[in-house]
């Protein structure tokens, strides 16, 4: 294998005003205009109807009865569990008694459904429309000469070595083989800064911003990891919850607290 | 004790209380006079949370204060940037007109004014509890009962609620009620020293005001011990912890 050569390639300074920072530039405002138009689409919360949250709620404490019975005194414990066990068997807390034990219907049939669905959508719109069309324009201005022409004045250098595992990274658009890997393509400088903002953006929006698609991508990972989900059937948890009760050990930790305290206190 | 407007301790003592709301033209002096131009100000984000909260906390403070012009001007503000209609700005609307408030008939139409809120919109928990706490002032403890139950039948996991209701049922000479609603509050914080300390009150009181045979208030009795002990073993220089074990004890052997 012969020694690589030098490569040296001819290029103007200016690219550097006219690609690099142009790029950049756009960048840091695409970003920048994403978060407030991110801010303007953005739903408030929305209104819990009083039906949903006591069926919310009620579920919460069956689990805090559950997780700290040990609390309770012996006798105290056996009352609460015989009314939360049976009130949860018999649906009394449930949002639609009259729903109860029927499938579930098609969630774009409803209303409230299709308005979680919308919010999802319409952060999904605001993030993958400015990204197709700056995209489309870098493809359009910078990047066509370095595939038809091949000019690699298109290029800029790092100013450090790099193994050829970068190649597919920083080279993305440029067709050739032997080039260095320290030459960078403009359509890969575009996915750098893509991804690599999110400092800037921080510095300039404070902290909690929308600019960033990682962020956005992490919270499309567990939309909605709630335990009540949407499609989950409220009444199947509640009688997974009253099982959960009936087979609960209790201790009741006041039980020789007494003793602890004077072992502690020799 | 330091206090400051962004986390004030829940029990402000007056003389702190009287600091923080000298404080108000100093913060309502500085805010929304310097500003940038439009399209720099989209780049300086200059309001946080703690902005918000800062001016809720002086507005109590405020009103405790009877400096009710600053009050207004705080809420002004809230109101301004969170909008009318949001639950919380309403909560304080409520708070100042019921602290400007002359006369009873006036409590009475805030009291009307809240009621209509609720019908409108049931998940209303700030102004819910306004309502409540309205009721409790005019001493209609009985109505103040009825509306906490209601509202715990739709939010049984509040702490607050239950432990309002605790006190109230306390004030009626209902302890048995008293001890089961302080018993929701420990299974929701299990391991509130206060809240076992206060429970083991609630048994005390509730022992020594009831003169049914001897055995169930020895047993009451015990189990306060035992919650006192618990609120000890928990925290251990918690005074209240141990004031109250050593009253309890010297009424157990007697």
């Amino acid at each position: 294998m012969a020694p690589p050569v030098a490569q040296t390639i001819h290029r103007d300074p200016a690219l550097f005003y006219w690609i690099l920072l142009p790029i950049t530039v756009v960048m840091i405002f695409t970003g920048i205009l994403r978060h407030y138009a991110q801010t303007l689409l953005q739903s408030g919360p929305k209104k819990q109807p009083v039906r949903l949250l006591r069926q919310q709620r009620s579920l919460m404490r069956g689990v805090n009865l559950r997780t700290n019975a040990n609390v309770l005194s012996p006798s105290s414990f056996q009352t609460r569990k015989a009314y939360l066990v049976s009130a949860f068997q018999d649906g009394a807390f449930l949002a639609d008694p009259e729903n109860r034990g029927k499938p579930r219907g098609n969630p774009m049939s409803d209303p409230a459904m299709m308005e979680g669905m919308m919010g999802g959508m319409k952060a999904n719109v605001a993030m993958m429309v400015p990204q197709t069309l700056i995209m489309g324009w870098i493809n359009a201005f910078f990047s066509g000469f370095v595939i038809s022409a091949f000019a690699p004045a298109r290029l800029v250098k790092l100013p450090f070595p790099l193994t050829p595992q970068f190649k597919s990274m920083l080279q993305s658009g440029v067709g050739t083989r032997d080039l260095d890997v320290r030459w960078v393509s403009s359509m890969s400088w575009y996915f750098l800064t893509l991804f690599g903002l999110q400092p800037v953006y921080t510095f300039i929006l404070g902290n909690n911003n929308a600019a960033s698609q990682v962020t956005q991508q992490m919270a499309q990972m567990n939309p909605g990891a709630g335990m009540m989900g949407p499609d989950q059937d409220p009444d199947k948890l509640f009688l997974s919850e009253a099982e959960n009760l009936e087979v609960v050990e209790h201790r009741w930790i006041l039980d020789g607290v007494e003793d602890r305290l004077l072992a502690r206190s020799k | 004790m330091s206090a400051d407007l962004l986390s004030p301790p829940p029990h402000l003592p007056p003389a702190a209380a009287l600091r923080l709301s000298q404080e108000a033209p100093r913060v309502l002096g500085n805010s929304s006079s310097k500003s940038l131009p439009y399209p720099f100000s989209l780049l300086y984000a200059a309001e946080s949370p703690e902005t918000w909260i800062r001016y809720e906390n002086l507005l109590l403070a405020c009103l405790r204060t009877g400096d009710d012009r600053s009050a207004r001007l705080c809420l002004e503000r809230l109101a301004e940037r969170f909008g009318d209609p949001n639950q919380r700005v309403k909560a304080l609307r409520g708070l100042y007109q019921e602290a400007v408030a002359p006369d009873n008939n006036a409590l009475e139409a805030i009291l009307k004014s809240y009621e209509k809120e609720i019908k409108d919109d049931p998940a209303n928990m700030p102004i819910r509890k306004r309502r409540i706490a309205l009721l409790k002032s005019m001493s209609k403890v009985p109505d103040a009962i009825a509306a906490l139950v209601e509202l715990l039948d739709v939010s049984p996991t509040d702490v607050e609620a239950w432990s309002e209701l605790a006190d109230l049922y306390l004030t009626q000479k209902l302890y048995p009620q008293a001890v089961f609603s302080m018993e929701e509050v420990l299974l929701i914080t299990p391991n509130a020293w206060n809240a076992h300390a206060r429970m083991g009150e609630l048994l005390y009181i509730s022992a020594i005001s009831t003169t049914n045979n001897d055995g169930g208030t020895t047993r009451i009795l015990s189990e306060s011990i035992k919650r006192f002990c618990r609120s000890i073993e928990l925290c251990e220089n918690y005074l209240r912890g141990y004031y109250g074990l050593n009253l309890v004890e010297s009424s157990y052997w007697q």
